[in-house]
């Protein structure tokens, strides 16, 4: 069931995912087309997340948007009536601002050239709440890069350790977020939420719509549309629907790009997140001393780092 | 004594491998799901060369014991000449390797039979026959096969088969034929496998297509012509020395999502190659056997498999693509599908959604196939009784 609404404020909008906005034009959406989405939204229950982009927002815009309860992403440390998620891309040049972070929920998107120093990197920033960590180039890990992803996590479960010890208990997707979860918990687009853009169509995420504004499912006047909707639910997902990666991001974008298919993760997605779920695992009883709410949690020991080897297995 | 319908070298241990050596053919059929044939793409020693050592010497990714050379076309004895010489080179590669596959290789055919007596085809016949195994496609009588088996000038092809096979025969005894079955081809069916097996063919692997070509009524056609078709089997006692795919004691029972959730259709499992030297999970996912979907291309011979594309056909389940209706159907085994054509038919890009045109179909050959099971019962206890 539908439950969240991505809507695209800007052409240019940023990235707080795996896909990449390359579109250097920066459009806002109809004023009168985001009113219609913001009543669709009222009607259909649907809690609304806005992505901005380059373009600064005018005040009429802002009005129409409080007419509804709803999150900014944005790239901008800005203050919005709402609640905001800032995205940052990790660079050089991005370390010094996120050492002055003041946001209290941060996307922080990291290159592939970056993954050696990714402990580095979340150790130096100012975290107040929740750090979502986002690794771009993730289809293109090879063996090594995975491995070097695996010393970087025992790393950063160290650092964690150490902070929960000083009492300053954080959020880290990749890491503390399988600690507390009991079922699957993934990107859902398609199923639980679906995305608006500035042409006046629906997508199934951000993603399809920036690869290809064609591969739309419906728009205001005619209605949702996604064919094989069945798809996008975990239970028509023959690799996931067994798996206890609950962390996982089950990204139906990065499925189809790698696999053809929304419900087939790559062996590169699925690796990435038995890792972060296998150090959840090592971390649990450490972190059950200091957190008495996860002291019934457990998460089993397991041989596999990926869940196609045992159906591969057990259908031949 | 009933006749068990022959089986297939190696049938599940056997890694098929294909060769679309060219996308031309003599005969323009009917129900032909190749639906862009052409002069043009016809292989290269080269790339097929290219293609045997990327198999050859990936063994972590071709591991199967044993393996199943497909040579595909349009029609492959065109490219007898190309076929012969790659053979020769996959049998030395395999020696020069030291390849388990030396002692466990099989090269297939599946023709229209037309060159069949050619004499380059006649060698290569001789110098591969402890290796090979050849199947003709002739579609019954005379009239039923020139129905859709036909050349460019609609002229039937007929005559031009039936005198190739007793020398068929006669060098691949107990060969079967594969028949395919449209909605024009039903009142034909009955005559037509009678008028095979009278040309000595015990074998008949028959099936309707899959595409949605059925018209309202042809189920009842189809269900009587089978019924009287297992009359005359039963009566002559043809079930003694013949089969017919149509009836067998697998077909009409239900199944559940856990114990019987396999994929029937092999894609993925096996590979095919064509003459641009990209790799597929199956020929039907090749461009020029889709009527509305993009190619599925799963690598090629310079850069190898992607083994992420293969990851959908290879954890594919029944139940996940079938309908609900599909899953609760009480009569759902035997009831066949194609990858390919559940793709090409899909609403989205996807191999996830089952295609259900052959549902009328299939519920009609199990009414006729219950019907011929329960007579066979009853003459094998008689039978017993007399023994």
């Amino acid at each position: 069931m539908l439950q969240y609404l991505f809507v695209i404020l800007d052409t240019s909008a940023d990235s707080f995912c795996f896909y990449k906005n390359s579109t250097k034009k920066s459009e806002l959406i109809d004023l009168q087309l985001l009113k219609d989405v913001i009543f669709f939204s009222q009607k259909e229950n649907l809690s609304v997340n806005f992505l901005t982009g380059s373009h600064k927002l005018p005040e009429e815009y802002l009005k129409v948007m409080d007419t509804i309860n709803h999150i900014v992403i944005s790239r901008e440390a800005i203050s919005m009536n709402g609640n905001h998620i800032q995205i940052a891309d990790y660079n050089e040049r991005a370390s010094m601002m996120l050492q002055r972070n003041e946001s209290p929920n941060l996307i922080l998107r990291v290159e592939k050239k970056h993954l050696p120093n990714l402990s580095k990197i979340v150790d130096s920033i100012t975290i107040l709440r929740r750090l979502s960590i986002v690794l771009l180039d993730m289809d293109t890990y090879t063996v090594s890069d995975l491995d070097e992803y695996k010393i970087q996590l025992n790393k950063i479960k160290d650092s964690y350790l150490i902070n929960l010890h000083q009492n300053h208990e954080i959020e880290l997707n990749i890491l503390s977020d399988r600690l507390a979860l009991t079922s699957m918990n993934n990107c859902d687009a398609g199923d639980k939420h679906i995305t608006f853009a500035p042409n006046g169509k629906f997508y199934i995420c951000p993603g399809f719509y920036c690869d290809d504004e064609n591969d739309s499912v419906g728009d205001l006047a005619t209605g949702l549309n996604i064919r094989n909707q069945q798809l996008y639910k975990l239970e028509f997902a023959p690799i996931c629907r067994n798996c206890d990666a609950f962390q996982c991001k089950r990204c139906i974008y990065l499925n189809r790009k790698t696999t053809l298919e929304v419900n087939t993760p790559s062996h590169e997605q699925c690796v990435v997140s038995h890792l972060e779920r296998n150090s959840s695992e090592e971390l649990l009883d450490a972190v059950k001393i200091l957190i008495p709410q996860l002291s019934t949690q457990s998460i089993d020991k397991i041989d596999y780092l990926d869940p196609f080897e045992n159906l591969f297995k057990s259908n031949n | 004594m009933i006749k068990e319908p022959q089986k297939t070298w190696n049938d599940g241990i056997a890694k098929s491998i294909t060769f679309i050596v060219t996308k031309d053919c003599q005969l323009v059929c009917g129900y032909c799901y190749l639906v862009g044939k052409n002069k043009s793409e016809r292989m290269s020693f080269e790339i097929a060369q290219k293609a045997i050592d990327y198999i050859l010497t990936n063994k972590e990714l071709f591991n199967d014991e044993a393996v199943v050379f497909d040579f595909i076309g349009g029609e492959p004895f065109m490219e007898i000449d190309l076929i012969d010489q790659v053979c020769d080179y996959i049998k030395v590669k395999m020696f020069e390797l030291d390849h388990p596959w030396f002692n466990a290789f099989r090269f297939n055919f599946s023709t229209n039979g037309l060159m069949y007596n050619d004499s380059r085809v006649q060698k290569y016949i001789k110098k591969n026959a402890s290796h090979l195994s050849i199947g003709i496609t002739i579609d019954g009588t005379k009239q039923k096969h020139d129905l859709q088996r036909v050349y460019p000038n609609g002229k039937g092809s007929y005559d031009d088969v039936v005198k190739n096979i007793p020398l068929w025969l006669e060098q691949f005894s107990g060969s079967a034929t594969k028949v395919t079955i449209g909605s024009d081809d039903i009142p034909y069916i009955k005559e037509s496998v009678l008028h095979l097996y009278s040309l000595g063919i015990k074998d008949i692997n028959i099936n309707v297509v899959f595409e949605n070509v059925w018209k309202e009524g042809d189920d009842i056609l189809f269900e009587n012509e089978l019924i009287s078709l297992a009359d005359t089997i039963l009566e002559k006692e043809y079930y003694k020395d013949f089969s017919c795919s149509f009836f067998s004691d697998f077909i009409g029972h239900s199944l559940d999502c856990i114990h019987d959730n396999q994929n029937w259709c092999g894609a993925g499992r096996m590979l095919s190659i064509d003459a641009a030297g990209n790799f597929y999970p199956c020929t039907r996912f090749a461009q020029y056997s889709l009527r509305n979907k993009k190619a599925i291309i799963i690598g090629n011979i310079h850069d190898g498999i992607d083994t992420n594309k293969l990851r959908p056909f290879l954890s594919l389940d029944r139940c996940t693509q079938s309908t609900p209706e599909c899953v609760s159907c009480e009569v759902s085994s035997g009831c066949a599908w194609c990858q390919g054509e559940n793709y090409d038919a899909a609403d989205t890009r996807t191999i996830y959604q089952r295609a259900t045109a052959i549902c009328k179909m299939h519920k009609a050959r199990v009414r006729a196939n219950n019907y011929y099971q329960n007579r066979l019962s009853m003459i094998s206890s008689k039978e017993l009784k007399k023994d």
